[in-house]
């Protein structure tokens, strides 16, 4: 018999415990009338033999508790009877358990959907055969990229390395559907890039060598499901991006998107195309992009051989760099390289890291403060049940039992709040993501609650139950007997003073004081940005993204396209004016270029963007001297034109218009200034820009986004959407239009950080602030009642109750103000990590400092004050007998 | 009234000897105590408080079933039967049993 039919049978017996109890007794009692059948027939009566046969059998019960015991599995049991008991309790109690698990919920869920962004953010994991052993290759200065030739030296010469494999990311093409162009992400890549990835298609297959130069293309498994179907006829169909056809030979891996985590890659096509899918590539190359050393366009991720470390094959790495420099060289700069995981978010985002960081701490105080709650709660519910706790010791309950009994109590707590918590995670990710999705960008982070997030969570519930719970359990179980019984609950007499509930009280406030300043630092600091002069008039303004080079086109035909597009918007009615722009501000992804007068070495970094006429006009950013670009400029320099920022920082005293100012070295002429306008945030102080013609420079605005159409409307700026929609669609059906949106709605959309973290922070200020009032009652509301006869003993030797009232508020306000005091200091050293954040509002802002404080101390009063008045109020004589 | 003293049972032979004596058919626990008893002509016995649990320990461990009968004297009794793996384990235990009385007298003889 196995293991598994053994514990088939235990469980059996755990189904049907009543039924085995009354056979238990049943063959009992048969045993000893037979056994009384044998003594009758021997010659005693019937009611002697039975008492003898029971006699002989000796004690039932303990026959059938240790007949039970072959069936138990002993600690299951107990915890069931534990937990049965605890939900007995709480039924008594439904206040205390919906207060204790509504805070726990929050705070555990706060901590888990901040755990899950830290999760797709922070942690690794890509979907690939052994992940740790893929690294990719970093240039010291952090610029990721290699030269072609380069990148196939290394790969000949490093022999730490399994195979290393090179890809150019973000390749926009339109997949070309009836009427309906859509906009997909792709990457070119070198034909082992499946191989050395470990991700090789589980349909079709990856390139083969041959294939370098080949029009075939690997699908994403998410497209292949999203737009085919997930037809396993696909490969070998030919389907066509950006109008031309490529074979499909393979689709990749479920969940895997490429090797950079958070960048949405659709498909990937072979590195040899590169002249087809990125024309604009070869700009300004000095020669073919396989051989020139100094075109670096290529991210390189190479795979360790098994059981090498990072650090030899890095020195090997070094070792080839140091040939190729003396047989390359470049100048001053050296070749260098750096192996860093090959997981590491695309979009380094400092930002996210230490905006990360903040909300980490936000939410563990969150979490720290609702622990702090309820275990006040349980304290003082310990102290109510001292005389339960004596019984039950009295009647023979270990104490350790006892302590089981309220650790399971304090788990049944944390554990219905971690269920509910992450409902409330589930909830908040699932916005997170709908945010994220908005971004203009191929971008998706992996938010959803996986095995590791709940996991994460159910740490985090059993952490909170033994925070919250030893204490109290210990603590609540430690008086002796004989007290207990007497029930005067003067053991917890010693606590008064200083003990572990006036700590917690000190440091609930203290938590709740930090939350608070956080939660009023945000806010004004969203009401500032929300008031911000913007520097342009986003009103009745639409914006329609499109990409002339996803559908294939090149620099020149765009060109005749952008005029094209302009005149037809133009002609339709409503539309006052309409301009083309590479990427509208607020975007916070502008390129940054240097610029300077001619023959001066300093240059001012300043955003650069491509426009075409009347963009300024319809953004409503006025121009203060000069004129706009115009449909034919003048021969000679190509035009340029900055703004108030830039003006002051290049022509200090000097007006520019007129005069010729360099971009990485080529020169244009100055034909207008603008005022300042926003450039990536509302927080930012005036940026230095510079504008130049998008149809001209089309070439040197291949970012990632496509162009933006700004059209300017007499009336609501959506109903000029399915017009300027249906004009694109009759130009080209093949152009994707991938973004629709107003100009109101981006510029809402640049108050999405300051504006998710008002929210966050009111909420859980918010959350703290109640935690501390109902948690400050709770104790006071105790401590007055445990010292109910020392009240009024005072009150019959004559103290009047205004003074009873002084003394204990006087008591609650020195416990406050000791809170308050470490809270302000704790406040003051960790504000520090919100200043990105924040607009207008200095971190250590006095006013919100102070206001906090009052409004925190308020509150903790009024709950200090309702149970002393009452107190104060009590009848002497009452009160003595209190118990 | 003073119970007539019986030698204990030897640790662990409980299990063995309700087997053998299950091996030849049926019986309910009042007949499998009694039957032991008086095999042993009286020199072993099973007190009845370890007995019941003994039978349900050997039910999970699936050395015994156990099923509701009648008995002769016309009662509801239960009764208990060796199963398959219930005879391999008396073989076992048998065996075991053998060897260890064995050596112990070999022990006693040669002193």
């Amino acid at each position: 018999m196995s293991l598994k039919s053994e514990l088939l049978n235990r469980l059996s017996y755990l189904l049907r415990r009543g039924q085995f109890d009354r056979e238990l007794d049943e063959e009992i009692e048969f045993h000893i009338e037979t056994r009384a059948d044998e003594l009758e027939a021997g010659g005693l009566v019937r009611a002697e033999a039975l008492a003898r046969a029971r006699r002989e059998f000796g004690s039932g019960a303990r026959a059938k508790e240790e007949t039970r015991a072959a069936w138990q599995f002993g600690w299951v049991e107990d915890l069931a009877r534990d937990v049965r008991y605890c939900g007995r309790a709480f039924r008594r109690s439904p206040g205390f358990a919906a207060a204790a698990i509504v805070s726990l919920a929050l705070g555990i869920g706060a901590n888990t959907t901040v755990f899950s962004l830290v999760k797709a953010i922070l942690l690794g994991g890509l979907p690939v055969r052994a992940p740790a052993r893929l690294v990719s290759l970093h240039q010291p200065s952090g610029a990721a990229r290699l030269s072609y030739p380069d990148y196939e030296d290394y790969r000949r010469q490093v022999t730490s390395f399994e195979d290393v494999a090179a890809a150019y990311p973000a390749v926009p093409r339109s997949l070309n559907a009836q009427d309906d162009a859509e906009r997909l992400w792709g990457q070119l890549v070198t034909t082992n890039y499946f191989p050395v990835l470990g991700a090789e298609p589980p349909l079709g297959r990856g390139f083969t060598t041959e294939e370098f130069h080949s029009a075939v293309v690997v699908i994403s498994d998410s497209i292949w499901k999203r737009r085919f179907g997930a037809d396993r006829g696909i490969v070998g169909r030919t389907i066509r991006l950006g109008g031309q056809g490529y074979v499909v030979v393979g689709v990749a891996p479920p969940r895997f998107s490429g090797h950079i985590r958070g960048l949405v890659t659709d498909f990937w096509i072979p590195l040899g195309l590169h002249e087809q899918a990125v024309p604009q590539l070869q700009q300004g190359a000095r020669g073919r992009l396989e051989q020139d050393r100094n075109q670096r366009w290529l991210y390189v991720t190479a795979r360790l051989k098994e059981g090498l470390s990072p650090a030899s094959a890095e020195a090997a790495l070094q070792a080839v760099a140091g040939r190729l420099d003396e047989a390359y060289p470049r100048g001053r700069e050296k070749r260098r390289l750096r192996l860093e995981a090959a997981d590491a978010l695309a979009m380094g985002l400092p930002q996210a890291k230490s905006l990360l960081s903040t909300l980490m701490v936000v939410v563990a105080l969150v979490l720290l403060v609702a622990c702090a709650n309820v275990a006040n709660l349980l304290l003082a519910r310990a102290a109510a049940r001292q005389q339960e706790f004596g019984i039950r010791l009295a009647i023979g309950a270990g104490r350790s039992r006892l302590v089981r009994q309220l650790l399971t109590e304090s788990l049944f707590l944390s554990m219905a709040g971690a269920l509910l918590g992450a409902v409330l995670a589930w909830l908040a990710t699932n916005t997170l993501g709908r945010l994220q999705s908005s971004v203009p960008y191929p971008i998706a982070l992996d938010l959803t609650l996986d095995g590791r997030v709940l996991l994460f969570t159910a740490a985090l519930a059993i952490v909170t139950a033994l925070v919250f719970g030893l204490a109290p359990a210990l603590k609540g179980t430690r008086a002796g007997l004989s007290f207990a019984l007497k029930g005067d609950g003067s053991g917890f007499a010693a606590l008064r003073r200083f003990g572990l509930k006036n700590s917690l009280v000190v440091a609930q406030v203290a938590l709740s004081l930090v939350l608070l300043v956080a939660s009023g630092l945000f806010l004004r600091s969203l009401r500032n940005a929300a008031s911000v002069p913007l520097g342009m008039d986003p009103k009745d303004v639409l914006l329609v993204s499109f990409d002339p080079r996803a559908a294939g086109y090149t620099n020149e035909r765009a060109e005749v396209l952008f005029g094209r597009v302009l005149e037809g918007v133009r002609a339709l009615p409503h539309v006052r004016s309409a301009g083309l722009v590479d990427t509208p501000p607020l975007s916070l992804a502008p390129n940054a270029v240097g610029v300077s007068q001619p023959g001066e070495r300093a240059a001012v970094l300043a955003d650069i963007y491509g426009v075409t006429s009347q963009y300024f006009g319809t953004l409503g950013i006025g121009l203060t001297r000069g004129r706009d670009f115009a449909r034919s400029e003048p021969a000679g320099l190509p035009a340029a034109i900055v703004n108030e920022a830039l003006a002051e920082r290049v022509f200090p005293g000097v007006d520019p218009v007129g005069h010729t100012v360099n971009w990485e070295g080529m020169p244009h002429q100055v034909i207008g200034i603008t005022r300042n306008a926003k450039s990536r945030t509302l927080a930012e102080k005036p940026r230095p820009q510079i504008f130049v013609s998008l149809e001209k420079e089309y070439s040197y605005f291949w970012g990632m986004a496509g162009v933006v159409l700004s059209v300017k409307s007499d009336g609501a700026a959506t109903g000029l959407a399915e017009p300027v929609r249906g004009l694109l669609r009759e130009m080209d059906p093949a152009l994707p239009v991938y973004e629709v949106e107003t100009m109101a709605d981006h510029v809402d959309r640049a108050l999405l950080l300051p504006r998710v973290c008002g929210a966050l922070f009111g909420v859980f200020g918010g959350i703290a602030l109640a935690l501390a009032a109902v948690g400050l009652y709770g104790v006071m509301s105790y401590s007055v009642r445990q010292r109910t006869r020392e009240i009024g003993i005072r009150l019959a030797i004559g103290a009047r109750p205004g003074d009873v009232l002084r003394m204990l508020v006087r008591q609650g306000a020195w416990l406050v103000g000791v809170g308050l005091v470490i809270g302000l200091g704790l406040a003051y050293s960790v504000s520090r990590v919100a200043t990105a954040f924040l607009y207008g509002v200095s971190a250590r802002d006095g006013l919100t400092f102070a206001g906090v404080s009052v409004l925190l101390f308020g509150v903790a009063m009024a709950a200090v004050l309702l149970p002393a008045r009452r107190a104060a109020g009590m009848d002497a004589v009452r009160s003595i007998r209190y118990e | 009234m003073k119970q007539p003293e019986y030698p204990e049972l030897l640790p662990g032979t409980l299990y063995m000897m309700v087997l053998r004596t299950l091996t030849r058919g049926p019986l309910h626990g009042y007949a499998i105590a009694k039957r032991i008893k008086e095999a042993s002509r009286e020199g072993l016995v099973v007190e009845e408080g370890s007995l019941y649990p003994a039978l349900n320990r050997m039910v999970v461990k699936g050395w015994l079933t156990a099923e509701w009968g009648v008995s002769e004297n016309n009662r509801k009794a239960r009764f208990y039967q060796l199963t398959t793996e219930g005879a391999k384990q008396l073989e076992r235990e048998a065996g075991e049993f053998d060897r260890l009385v064995r050596a112990i007298q070999l022990v006693m003889k040669s002193a």
